[in-house]
C-alpha cells in the first residue's frame, strides 16, 4: 500500500505542481470572467450585464469621482438581477464599505425571464460562476479555474496577456475592452444579426417577479452602504426600438423604483444616435468612455448637490 | 458527481482512505462505508430518489429471504412477485410515459398524466441486478443472501451504479462477503486502467462531442459526406465515452478490492458483427443471453435456424428498447438482429476471429470496415431524438451530397482518434486498454506522462456527463 501510494504521489504531485504554475499566468486574457473574482474587494461597484460590463468603464468614473470603481457585471445568463447575483455581491463587495458608490445598470432583459422556466432551478443563472464561488478576491484563483475554467490550463500560459491582449481583454477593474473589426459593412452585420436575436427572443420573454424582487433587495442591502443609482444604458434605434414595443413601461417602472427608494434614476435609452455600437447592443469602447463621463458627471452633481 | 469531477477525486480519496486506513481490519465496516458511500454518492445526484434506491433493496432482500423459506408454488409466487415489481418499477419511470403519450397521440387525447415522471439515475442499470438476483434465485444459481449488507451495497455499488457495468449477484456478492486484499501490482493496474478511461472520456469522447452534436442538430442543411462523416465520428464518441466510463468504474471497483464486470473488450477490432456485439457493452449483452437469448433458444429449438433469427432478432429488440421508449432504439435493435441473419445462414455465428499477425491483414481490415460500416449505419438511428430525424439524416447520407468532401474533418480529432486506435490495438490481447505491465518500468511511466500530458492539453472538462447516464 505504502509503495502504491508512494509511487502514484509522484504523478499527483507532478501534476499539481503543474497547474499551480499554469495558474500563475491567469489574467484577463484567460476567460471573460476570471478577473471578477481575482481583485481586491471593492468599495464603489457596476452591476449589470455585457451592456454594463462593455460600456461602464471604472478608470473613466475614478478619474472623475477620485474613488475606484469595480466593474462587476458580467452577461445576461450568468448575471442577470436575482438571488444568486444578490449572494455574489455580498461575497465581492468590501465589508467595510460606507460611503460607495453603486451602479446598477437595469434593461427589461436583465430584469425578464424566459416563459418556459418555471422553478428557480432552471433559471440561467444556476451555471453562472456566480454560483458556485466562494473566494472573490484570490489571485491567482484557483477555485475559478478548477470549478469555471474549461480549457485546458496550457492554455492559460500560452494565451496569457503578455503573448497579447485577446479580443476581449477583461482589465483588472473589470471592464472587458472588446476590440473588433468596426468597418461599417462589420457593424452592419452585427447589427443586423443581434436585432434578429432580440427580435426572437421578445416573444419567449417576460418581466419577473423574482428578479423584481432581487433588485428590490439588492437596492435594500446596498442602500445603507452608500448611494445607488440605476442607469439605463442605451442601445441602437433597432433594438430600443424592439424593447419599447415589448417592454413599452420599463422606463417608468424604474422612475417609480427610483422614487420609492429615493435613489436616482438615470434613462440613456432615447439618446441612441449619441453612441457608437459594435453591434447594436454593446458601445464601442470610446463611446463607453464617453458615456461612463456623462454618468460621472450626473454623480457628481448629484453628490455636490447633497453636500 | 462525475467521476472525471473534483468532487469525486476528493470523494474518491476519502473513502478509500477510511475503507483501507480505519476500516481495513473490519469486514462489517468496510460495508457500512460502502454503503453510506453510495448513498452519498447517489444523493449528489439526486436525493429524492433515494428511497427508491433503498425500497427497491429492501424489497428485493425482503422476498429473497421469503423465496428462501418456501418451495413449490409460494417459492413460485414470491419470485414472480418480484419479478414484476422490479420490471413494474422500471416500467413505469422508463415506459409508461411513452405509452400513454402514444395512446394519447393515437386519440388526440390531451395528456397530462405523464409529464410530472422523472426518470430516476442509474434504474435500468440497478434494476436489472435486482432482476437478475430473482432470476438466479429461480434458477437455483443463487442462494436467497442473508447479509442485508451485503445486498444493499450489491445492489447500490458506487463505482458501477448510474451506468454500469451490470454486475450479476452470484459475482458480487461473494465478493462482498469476505475480506478485501490489497496488493501493489492490483492497485497500479486500476490506477492504469482509470487513466486510460479518462483519456478516453476527456480527450477523444469531449472532443467530439461538439462536433457530432453540430451535425445531427443541423443535418437538413448539411451534405451527405458530413452526415455520413457525424455517424463514423459518433461510433467513436460512443466507445470513448462509454468504455472510458466502463474503465473507471472497474478501476475504482479494483482500488476497492472488488473484480467487477468487464463491460468492453476492443470492440473497433471486431470482424464482424457477433464479434462486435461479444466486445461492446458485454455485461448487457451476457445478461440477455443468460436470461433472454438462451431460455428463447430453448424454446425455439425445434425451428432450427429460423428459430435462432427469431432468438436473436427477439433478443436484440429487447437490448434497443432497453436504452430506452424510442421507436429508433428498437429499430436500431431490430437492425443489428437482422445483421446476424448472413452469419447465422453461414454458420458463422459462433466463429471467433483471430488476428494473424501484429498487423491486419487487408482481408482482416476489410471484414473491421465493413462491421465499422454497418455499425455505423445503425448508429444513426441511436443520435436521432426520433424517427422523422433519423430517416432525414439516412435521406442525406444517401444523396449526391456523399461524394462531396465533408466540413468539420479536424487534423486534432483524426490524430486523437488514431492515438486511441493506436492504444487499443497494441494491448488488444490484455485485459484492458493500458495493460502494459508487460513494458519495462520507464516505457510505462513516459505512457503515463505522455497520457496525462494530453488530458492536460487536449481534455475538455465541460462536458462531464456520460452518455449512457441517461439510460
Amino acid at each position: 500500500m505504502k509503495n502504491f501510494l508512494f509511487k502514484i504521489s509522484f504523478y499527483i504531485i507532478g501534476i499539481l505542481a503543474v497547474m499551480l504554475f499554469l495558474g500563475t499566468y491567469a489574467d484577463g486574457n484567460t476567460d471573460d470572467n476570471y478577473r471578477h473574482f481575482a481583485v481586491e474587494k471593492p468599495q464603489n461597484i457596476i452591476l449589470g450585464d455585457s451592456r454594463s460590463v462593455q460600456g461602464v468603464v471604472p478608470e473613466v468614473l475614478k478619474e472623475k469621482l477620485s474613488v475606484p470603481f469595480d466593474n462587476f457585471s458580467l452577461n445576461i445568463v450568468q448575471s442577470p438581477y436575482g438571488q444568486i447575483y444578490l449572494k455574489a455581491l455580498k461575497r465581492k463587495l468590501d465589508p467595510e464599505t460606507q460611503n460607495g458608490t453603486f451602479i446598477l445598470a437595469v434593461s427589461p432583459w436583465n430584469l425578464a425571464l424566459n416563459n418556459i422556466v418555471k422553478k428557480t432551478e432552471d433559471f440561467p443563472e444556476e451555471n453562472s460562476p456566480f454560483k458556485n464561488m466562494y473566494f472573490y478576491n484570490m489571485s491567482p484563483n484557483y477555485e475559478y479555474l478548477l470549478k469555471n475554467f474549461d480549457k485546458s490550463w496550457f492554455r492559460i500560459y500560452l494565451d496569457r496577456e503578455a503573448v497579447g491582449r485577446s479580443n476581449t481583454y477583461l482589465h483588472k477593474d473589470g471592464w472587458m475592452e472588446v476590440n473588433i473589426n468596426m468597418n461599417k459593412d462589420s457593424v452592419a452585420a452585427r447589427t443586423a444579426e443581434k436585432t434578429q436575436y432580440y427580435k426572437a427572443m421578445l416573444s419567449n420573454y417576460t418581466l419577473s417577479k423574482e428578479r423584481l424582487k432581487a433588485l428590490n433587495e439588492m437596492i435594500n442591502y446596498l442602500k445603507p452602504k452608500g448611494k445607488i443609482y440605476l442607469v439605463r444604458i442605451p442601445v441602437s434605434e433597432n433594438i430600443i426600438a424592439l424593447e419599447n414595443k415589448k417592454f413599452p413601461e420599463f422606463s417608468r417602472m424604474m422612475q417609480n423604483l427610483s422614487k420609492e427608494k429615493n435613489i436616482k434614476f438615470y434613462d440613456f435609452s432615447n439618446r441612441a444616435n449619441d453612441f457608437t455600437y459594435i453591434d447594436g447592443n454593446h458601445m464601442y469602447k470610446e463611446s463607453g468612455k464617453v458615456f461612463t463621463a456623462q454618468i460621472a458627471d450626473s454623480v457628481k452633481a448629484d453628490q455636490r448637490k447633497l453636500k | 458527481m462525475q467521476f472525471t469531477s473534483i468532487a469525486f477525486t476528493l470523494f474518491f480519496t476519502f473513502v478509500f482512505g477510511l475503507y483501507w486506513f480505519i476500516c481495513r481490519k473490519n469486514l462489517k465496516l468496510q460495508n457500512i462505508l460502502l454503503l453510506i458511500s453510495s448513498y452519498v454518492f447517489y444523493g449528489f445526484w439526486d436525493w429524492r430518489f433515494l428511497a427508491l434506491l433503498a425500497g427497491s433493496s429492501a424489497i428485493a432482500y425482503y422476498l429473497g429471504l421469503k423465496i428462501g423459506g418456501s418451495e413449490g408454488k409460494t417459492k413460485k409466487i414470491y419470485i414472480n412477485l418480484g419479478l414484476i415489481l422490479t420490471i413494474g418499477t422500471l416500467f413505469y419511470f422508463k415506459y409508461f410515459g411513452f405509452f400513454i403519450d402514444s395512446f394519447a397521440n393515437l386519440f388526440h387525447i390531451k395528456n397530462t398524466l405523464t409529464l410530472n415522471i422523472i426518470l430516476p439515475l442509474g434504474i435500468s442499470f440497478y434494476t436489472f441486478r435486482i432482476i437478475s438476483y430473482f432470476l438466479d434465485l429461480k434458477n437455483n444459481k443463487l442462494k436467497p443472501e442473508t447479509d442485508v449488507l451485503a445486498f444493499f451495497n450489491y445492489i447500490a455499488f458506487f463505482p458501477s451504479m448510474t451506468s454500469g457495468p451490470i454486475d450479476k449477484g452470484g459475482l458480487l456478492l461473494p465478493q462482498l462477503k469476505k475480506e478485501r486484499v490489497f496488493t501493489e501490482e492490483m492497485a497500479a493496474d486500476a490506477a492504469r486502467q482509470i487513466l486510460y478511461g479518462a483519456f478516453k472520456k476527456l480527450v477523444i469522447a469531449n472532443s467530439i462531442t461538439p462536433i457530432t452534436q453540430n451535425i445531427f442538430q443541423n443535418y437538413e442543411t448539411l451534405s451527405g459526406s458530413t452526415v455520413a462523416l457525424g455517424a463514423i465520428l459518433f461510433l467513436f464518441e460512443l466507445y470513448a465515452d462509454f468504455s472510458g466510463y466502463s474503465d473507471m468504474a472497474i478501476g475504482f471497483a479494483r482500488l476497492l478490492g472488488f473484480k467487477i464486470t468487464k463491460n468492453f473488450a476492443f470492440p473497433l477490432f471486431a470482424q464482424n458483427i457477433a464479434e462486435y456485439w461479444r466486445k461492446w457493452h458485454i455485461s448487457l449483452t451476457s445478461w440477455l443471453t443468460e436470461y433472454v437469448f438462451t431460455p428463447l433458444v430453448i424454446q425455439f429449438r425445434d425451428h432450427g435456424k429460423r428459430g435462432l433469427i427469431a432468438a436473436i432478432i427477439l433478443n436484440f429488440i429487447l437490448i434497443g428498447a432497453w436504452h430506452g421508449p424510442r421507436f429508433t432504439f428498437i429499430i436500431f435493435g431490430l437492425l443489428h438482429g437482422i445483421y446476424y441473419i448472413p452469419l447465422i445462414v453461414r454458420d458463422k455465428l459462433n466463429k471467433k476471429k483471430k488476428f494473424s499477425g501484429s498487423f491486419p491483414t487487408l482481408k482482416e481490415l476489410g471484414n473491421i470496415l465493413l462491421t465499422m460500416m454497418i455499425v455505423c449505419f445503425a448508429l444513426v438511428l441511436f443520435a436521432a431524438p426520433d424517427l422523422k430525424a433519423a430517416l432525414g439524416m439516412y435521406g442525406r447520407i444517401f444523396s449526391f451530397s456523399l461524394f462531396s468532401i465533408p466540413q468539420f474533418i479536424k487534423i486534432k480529432i483524426l490524430g486523437l482518434i488514431g492515438i486511441l486506435i493506436l492504444i487499443d490495438w497494441m494491448n488488444k490481447d490484455q485485459e484492458h486498454g493500458l495493460d502494459i505491465k508487460r513494458f519495462n518500468p520507464w516505457m510505462r511511466r513516459g505512457f503515463y506522462v505522455f497520457l496525462i500530458f494530453m488530458i492536460m492539453y487536449y481534455g475538455v472538462f465541460s462536458n462531464g456527463s456520460f452518455i449512457y447516464e441517461q439510460f
